[in-house]
């Protein structure tokens, strides 16, 4: 079987098996949703202007529950179960496998993006060019890709209920650091400085320069930022899979 | 085996079908999205009656008038008026109706424009703040749908040097340093809809005194001036000396906002600003809020301590701004004097400068909003009249940048209105008693906020 | 009407499994003290030996979960764990578990995905006993009948190499018997079988041959009935009124246990034994006398590798 049917067949399988767990898969999809009708649309006073601003954030806000919590610590719970090590003696090649878990991913993180600029466009009074749109939802969907291999990293390295509680701390830290919750610029200097450490904040400054808006350093900047942050945990997925091995 | 086919052709042709209704669903949900020029604004609100009101008009006053006001305009403004029946009508006996305030220097960001206008002010003059939320309230600025927030006026990013003042905030502000990168620099900011241009201009003195930042160089802050105007836009500068003043109006600068704080203004300059028929927007409240003097008597309140306990203006204020105005800046700035600046407003004001009010809002010691109305006390402080101050914040910064429709009470001008209980033509303190606010004419519910526990 | 399909490939020249000199170490424990392991194609091979000897850390060389210390090891030619050593192997896991969510048709039909050539699914579903069960989810499978998909799993993709790590382990006795069925099924179909268990009477009954391992080296290695006839003792059952310490001094005894009312007794003169023991005992009754099962055997032979 060529790679891409095997791809597609294992990606459909890792995609049943979180969508056929709904006390799982629901409050995953909803929670960024929740977060942006609170403070982007019932506590937002009229007259701030930041409607797009709230949504370039909120958009990068949501790919952080699917990768760290449905799929980072579902395949901590994966290995502790022993299904990892069943994975792992089979011919299936390593990169479709994770290729397979970050799809899912992906899609999972397309599903909240779709509701997120459903809620925005009709009760957030966001309006954008057309294009603007769309290269919005490009860059929060890629944004799925590094936040998603650092979720694989999390689940590989850690114990199923140890992998909660750093997953927690995680999305708390790229969450609050990222500036996706308060802008970096009201932050003290120290705290700047960790938001460079943070690939959200230059998925967010992306996605904000996208949006039309002006932001510190270039588009390029961050965009090469957020790609030296996927190549290193690429890696470091590569490297955490072959001690999950032992 | 021609089954086995059969069904693979079947379960490809069905995959093939799922994937394009996805990806027909995907293309219909993109174009659905809303694209600027789509939106539908909300038509503006009938309109009501204003009898028997004593009328500042942005320039006079009239005893005794009636207002009418229609979709959003004002129709009729003037002693007995015919009142339409089918209109609401407030009864103005022993108020008077103001047009809304203009703030003529404010910084805004978050809840500013919504806050502000819950004390009557119903346009500001941003003089620094990141462009992209101007635009998106640009779109509807022009429009008479009923809106609960003040409009916006914006220079967008400030010229300045590097490492010169307004980039301490950890904002992208587009600096330059030599008049060759004016023009190219004043374009952007128009491309990116700033309606008038600020400039920064802080240089050291003939002896290497002055403020420890970096400054764009004279030559650089006339290239900025001109440029602006030769698009057709105002330049304003800021400045705190007076040294500095001197060359920015020399330079041609359409106002000053800020007065010089580290001493009186001279005849000299005096001369200058009028003769070039610059304006000047002294922002004594944010000078009052830095004056390390005071209060001049221990145990006194301080000035914008005193602000917020107001029983007139407390309650409105939200509990960050009590806490704003009640707390001391942390830096003592040793050459912000309030009575220098007093001093040089009344030689200014006298020397026939035109004087507009500006809050300088959020800084230290000041709110949006209140502290304009802190200003216009200021402003009789310092020898304006009561009318002259109203038209301080009405008429003049209208008329200086060029907001045609507002600022007066006339046909045809927006209805942006403050009615307030007593007479601020005569006692300026009158106007924080503010019964009606109305925005584009439509009713404005006035906030109130709780006391903090 | 589906028969069970013939092998498709023809015999290798490299055999499925090929270890030498096998080591490895967990800090100071030893686990594999130097090992040689050859399975054949066609050949049910079992692993025995006591927890610690080294079992799992065998099959987990085999698998390439683990790299040893010293020592060559091929799977079918290749480096154990390689991809190319994966696609010929299938394996069931002592602790494993696989997706709750998904239906036994969905893992068989990915898992038979893996594989270059494998077998179709309603042969697989049919021998490993599932064919009712195809459109039920994992979670709500029984355990017996969860043990069955996973071994589904392994044999799904025809591999020349199939390893199960203790794969009766929960299962009733008509599932371990009917397991039992389709692991002969494969090795007559070619596969090589690397099987441990601690059940001796399951590797009486399906071992072509037995590896015991003890202290991580080979204690013996050949066909069941090789193993027991390594061991030339007999046993003895009676209902008898001596007392042990008596039986265990008679002639030839190497041991006594009580076995409930009666006694077994483990002889390597027969003949003498039941001689002193009629003298000894004039109402000995009851009496049994047989050749060692391989039970007897085995633990004879560990007895003999700790003296």
């Amino acid at each position: 079987m060529n790679s891409w049917n095997l791809l597609w067949l294992e990606t459909r399988a890792e995609w049943l098996k979180a969508w056929r767990q709904p006390a799982f898969a629901i409050p995953t999809l909803v929670l960024p949703l929740a977060f942006y009708a609170l403070f982007g649309i019932v506590l937002a006073r009229p007259g701030g202007g930041n409607e797009a601003y709230l949504m370039a954030t909120y958009g990068v806000f949501a790919s952080l529950g699917p990768a760290l919590f449905a799929f980072g610590a579902g395949i901590a719970h994966e290995r502790d179960a022993g299904q990892l090590a069943l994975k792992q003696v089979t011919p299936l090649p390593v990169p479709l496998y994770l290729g397979a878990k970050l799809l899912t991913c992906m899609g999972f993180t397309g599903l909240v993006l779709l509701a997120l600029y459903a809620l925005a466009a009709w009760a957030g009074g966001v309006v954008l060019p057309r294009v603007t749109w769309l290269q919005l939802a490009l860059v929060h969907l890629l944004a799925a890709v590094p936040v998603g291999l650092l979720g694989l990293v999390v689940g590989l390295s850690f114990g199923a209920s140890a992998a909660m509680g750093v997953t927690n701390l995680v999305f708390l830290g790229l969450a609050v650091l990222g500036g996706l919750w308060i802008p970096v610029f009201l932050f003290p200097g120290w705290m700047q400085a960790l938001s460079q450490a943070m690939p959200s904040y230059h998925l967010a400054e992306l996605a904000l320069a996208v949006s039309g808006r002006d932001i510190t350093g270039s588009a390029l900047g961050h965009g090469a930022a957020a790609l030296g942050f996927t190549l290193a945990f690429a890696a470091a997925v590569a490297w955490a899979w072959r001690r999950a091995h032992r | 085996m021609k089954e086995a086919d059969a069904t693979a052709r079947v379960q490809r042709l069905r995959r093939i079908g799922i994937a394009l209704a996805v990806a027909a669903a995907l293309i219909g949900f993109f174009w659905a999205l809303p694209e600027p020029g789509d939106e539908r604004l909300a038509p503006p609100a009938p309109g009501f009656v204003v009898r028997d009101v004593r009328l500042f008009d942005g320039e006079r006053v009239v005893e005794r008038a009636t207002v009418v006001v229609r979709a959003g305009r004002i129709v009729e403004a003037g002693p007995g008026g015919a009142e339409p029946s089918d209109l609401q009508v407030v009864d103005g006996s022993g108020r008077t109706l103001l047009p809304g305030l203009i703030d003529a220097h404010v910084h805004t960001w978050g809840d500013a424009l919504a806050e502000t206008l819950n004390f009557g002010v119903t346009t500001v003059l941003d003089m620094f703040s990141d462009p992209g939320p101007a635009r998106e309230l640009r779109r509807s600025r022009a429009s008479f749908a009923p809106r609960t927030h003040a409009d916006l006026f914006s220079a967008g990013w400030l010229a300045t040097a590097p490492r010169g003042h307004g980039t301490q905030f950890g904002l992208p502000v587009p600096t330059l340093s030599t008049p060759d990168e004016a023009p190219a620099w004043v374009d952007a900011r128009l491309a990116e809809g700033s309606d008038y241009i600020k400039i920064v201009y802080e240089p050291r003195d003939a002896n290497g005194l002055g403020a420890p930042f970096p400054s764009l160089d004279r030559a650089t802050m006339a290239a900025l001036v001109a440029a602006a105007q030769a698009r057709g836009r105002l330049a304003v500068v800021h400045v705190s000396r007076l040294v500095a003043a001197h060359d920015a109006l020399e330079a041609h600068a359409d106002g000053l906002v800020h007065v010089h704080a580290d001493r009186v203004a001279d005849a000299a300059l005096v001369q200058l600003a009028r003769e070039r028929g610059a304006f000047v927007t002294p922002t004594l409240a944010v000078i009052a809020g830095f004056d390390p003097t005071l209060p001049a008597t221990a145990g006194e309140a301080r000035e914008n301590q005193r602000l917020a306990a107001d029983p007139a203006v407390r309650p409105y204020l939200t509990p960050d701004q009590r806490r704003g105005l009640e707390t001391s800046p942390g830096t003592k700035l040793v050459m912000f004097r309030l009575d220098t600046a007093l001093a040089s407003v009344r030689a200014l004001h006298a020397g026939g400068v035109e004087i507009l009010a500006g809050s300088d809002a959020p800084n230290p010691g000041t709110a949006h909003g209140a502290s304009l109305h802190h200003e216009l006390e200021l402003l009789v402080r310092a020898g304006l009249t009561p009318t002259e101050a109203l038209r301080a914040a009405t008429s003049a910064p209208a008329r200086r940048y060029g907001l045609a429709d507002r600022g007066r009470i006339a046909p045809g001008q927006r209805a942006d209105l403050l009615l307030v209980v007593g007479d601020p033509t005569t006692n300026i303190r009158a106007t924080r008693a503010i019964e009606r606010i109305w925005k584009n004419g439509a009713a404005v519910e006035r906030r109130r906020y709780p006391e903090a526990p | 009407m589906r028969t069970v399909s013939t092998p498709s490939k023809p015999p290798h020249a490299a055999p499925p499994v090929h270890g030498l000199g096998l080591v490895r170490r967990y800090g100071a424990v030893t686990a594999l003290a130097g090992v040689d392991l050859d399975i054949q194609a066609g050949r049910v091979t079992t692993l025995l030996g006591p927890n610690g000897a080294g079992k799992s850390t065998l099959v987990g060389l085999v698998l390439g979960r683990l790299r040893a210390d010293a020592g060559t090891l091929q799977v079918g030619g290749h480096a154990p764990g390689s991809l190319a050593a994966r696609r010929l192997t299938g394996a069931m896991l002592q602790a494993a578990a696989l997706a709750p969510q998904l239906t036994v048709h969905e893992h068989v039909a990915l898992q038979s995905g893996y594989y270059p050539d494998a077998r179709p699914l309603a042969d697989t579903l049919a021998l490993a006993g599932l064919q009712d069960l195809a459109k039920r989810r994992y979670e709500a499978l029984s355990g017996g009948q969860q043990r069955r998909a996973q071994f589904a799993l392994a044999m799904c993709g025809r591999p020349r190499l199939l390893v199960l790590d203790e794969p009766t382990a929960g299962l009733d006795a008509d599932s371990r018997r009917a397991l039992w069925q389709a692991v002969r099924t494969l090795a007559d179909e070619g596969a090589a079988v690397l099987l441990t268990t601690h059940l001796l009477d399951e590797a009486d009954a399906l071992a072509d041959r037995v590896v015991l391992l003890a202290n991580g080296r080979v204690a013996a290695d050949g066909t069941p009935g090789e193993i027991r006839s390594r061991v030339a003792a007999r046993s003895l059952r009676c209902l008898t009124a001596l007392p042990l310490a008596q039986l265990r001094a008679l002639p030839g005894v190497t041991a006594a246990e009580p076995r409930g009312r009666h006694v077994a007794l483990r002889t390597l003169a027969a003949e003498e034994t039941l001689r002193a023991l009629l003298a000894a005992d004039p109402s000995l009754a009851e009496l049994e006398v047989t050749g060692t099962s391989l039970e007897d055997a085995v633990l004879d032979l560990l007895h003999k590798e700790a003296a």
